[in-house]
């Protein structure tokens, strides 16, 4: 597992486990033995404070780990202890599923096929021959063409064009429009002073 | 008639000589084959690696071509102001010549409210927005009242679709399909157009041109074209009638910022999202003689509601 370090470099601390966890004031003089080779370390059941090759220390590895777990230790059910739930297994998987972010930023095309040409024939009563005027331009519902109104007259024309049409295929929409034509009549023309749009 | 007119000013074809050694100066006029007839187009390779021997160079009749102009209903206090007459066939200008322009039309002082007004009128008359929210009449459910009025210690409430429940109706959202539709009086909007005109001459951005026609169809002539004479990043191209020239329509194909476009489809908008304007000969002359007509019109604006 210390295969990458070198024998000289090795100090072993001579002490046990258990007195690590008793403080700095149980410290005691301890011997310093070098080893010679990997295997006398891992056979030692110490602490091993050796001294690691040039690396960044914000991070850890799994072979950072301070001590080697010994095949003898069985894992047995036991009532005492700290068990860490943290994942030290590394970096986080990455999974099959996509990464959920923000869209990507596209910006938008100001020489595309509309963009380009927008507005286009808009002084065509004044530059044509005076047959087209700029209300044919325009590209809607039938019952907008050329006309502006408030919610109010925008209802009374709609259902003027095609509410026949609405009682026959749309009738939850045809029902809902006369409501609504009822409810803004008694507010524009009964409750006097309300905002108009 | 207008043809007629144009003929007796400028020919309509240029002849050409075949040179053999040609001076290094005469190099920067070297003149690219054009013809009026469009079956006779002469495709030829670019101006970089041509060997000497295979040079045309057009003779063309003694430049100016043009030196006045008749201009319509003038302005007696002020002179026609003067543009250059150029020319596509080169990628260098070539002059030919000079024209009158009528000061009403493209001299008026530039009035920026006058544009805005035509602009904010091109974006909003055809627009409609189709944005549309129930109200809690029309939402699914919520006529029972959800518990009785007083002894519960909560609030009192009548429907589970009133505005201040969560998923509830909107009290003054927007409202079904909503059109923006007025019009601008046509004298605000002719003069949108002079004053737009105007801006252009005045900022060098308007060109005028004999014609569209150019001796390749390939875009990299008209961009290198457009790039040699500076004329920006975007151009508009406008011609007297919606038939375009082969040449520039294949090219211009590929070129989203050039558009070609004819008289009728002038307008502030546009204009003013092109850096440059180009305009043929035969569109100034049916440009100035629409507006001016438009100018000097005996009718007054009020018949127009009830024409429209």
């Amino acid at each position: 597992m210390f295969s990458w370090l070198k024998p000289a470099t090795v100090f072993l601390r001579q002490s046990s486990f258990h007195q690590l966890h008793t403080g700095l004031k149980s410290l005691p003089l301890f011997k310093w033995k070098t080893l010679e080779n990997s295997e006398q370390l891992c056979s030692c059941k110490a602490v091993v404070y050796a001294s690691l090759p040039c690396r960044s220390s914000s991070s850890l590895s799994p072979e950072d780990k301070f001590f080697a777990p010994s095949p003898y230790r069985k894992k047995v059910p036991k009532r005492y202890g700290y068990e860490n739930k943290l994942f030290d297994g590394g970096p986080l998987p990455r999974l099959d599923e996509p990464i959920k972010s923000l869209k990507p930023y596209k910006p938008k095309d100001s020489w595309s096929k509309d963009r380009a040409l927008f507005g286009q024939n808009d002084y065509i009563d004044i530059l044509g021959d005076g047959s087209v005027v700029p209300k044919d331009l325009i590209r809607g519902p039938r019952w907008l063409l050329g006309w502006r109104g408030n919610e109010f007259q925008r209802l009374i024309r709609k259902m003027k064009t095609v509410g026949h049409l609405m009682r026959d295929i749309y009738p939850t929409y045809y029902h809902n429009n006369w409501k609504r034509i009822k409810f803004l009549y008694k507010k524009y023309n009964i409750k006097r002073g309300k905002r108009v749009r | 008639m207008l043809g007629s007119r144009l003929h007796s000013i400028f020919p309509v074809c240029y002849t050409y000589a075949r040179i053999q050694e040609l001076h290094p100066l005469l190099k920067r006029f070297i003149v690219r084959s054009t013809s009026c007839n469009q079956d006779n187009l002469l495709t030829e390779k670019s101006l970089v690696g041509v060997p000497e021997s295979s040079i045309y160079v057009a003779q063309r009749p003694s430049i100016p071509l043009i030196t006045k102009r008749e201009i319509e209903f003038p302005n007696r206090y002020r002179e026609p102001k003067q543009a250059w007459l150029e020319s596509l066939d080169t990628l260098q200008d070539e002059k030919l010549g000079l024209v009158d322009l009528h000061p009403d039309i493209f001299g008026t002082y530039p009035r920026i409210d006058i544009l805005h007004a035509n602009i904010l009128w091109q974006r909003w008359y055809k627009k409609i927005d189709y944005a549309f929210v129930r109200s809690r009449a029309e939402m699914p459910g919520g006529g029972r009242k959800p518990r009785p009025q007083k002894k519960t210690g909560l609030k009192r409430q009548g429907s589970i679709r009133s505005p201040l429940w969560r998923g509830g109706g909107a009290a003054f959202g927007p409202r079904g399909p909503q059109s923006f539709y007025y019009m601008l009086p046509m004298s605000i909007r002719t003069l949108g157009l002079r004053v737009a005109l105007s801006v252009k001459y005045a900022q060098n951005d308007l060109h005028i041109v004999n014609s569209l026609d150019i001796p390749s169809d390939d875009p990299k002539f008209i961009e290198d074209l457009i790039d040699t004479r500076f004329w920006g990043f975007s151009a508009l191209f406008v011609d007297d009638i919606d038939i375009m020239p082969r040449n520039i329509s294949l090219a211009l194909k590929e070129l989203p910022q050039f558009n070609l476009m004819p008289v009728y489809g002038l307008n502030v908008y546009s204009m003013l999202k092109h850096e440059t304007l180009v305009l043929t000969l035969a569109a100034v002359e049916k440009l100035e003689k629409k507006l001016l007509a438009q100018m000097h019109k005996p009718e007054n604006d009020v018949a127009y509601k009830k024409r429209h």
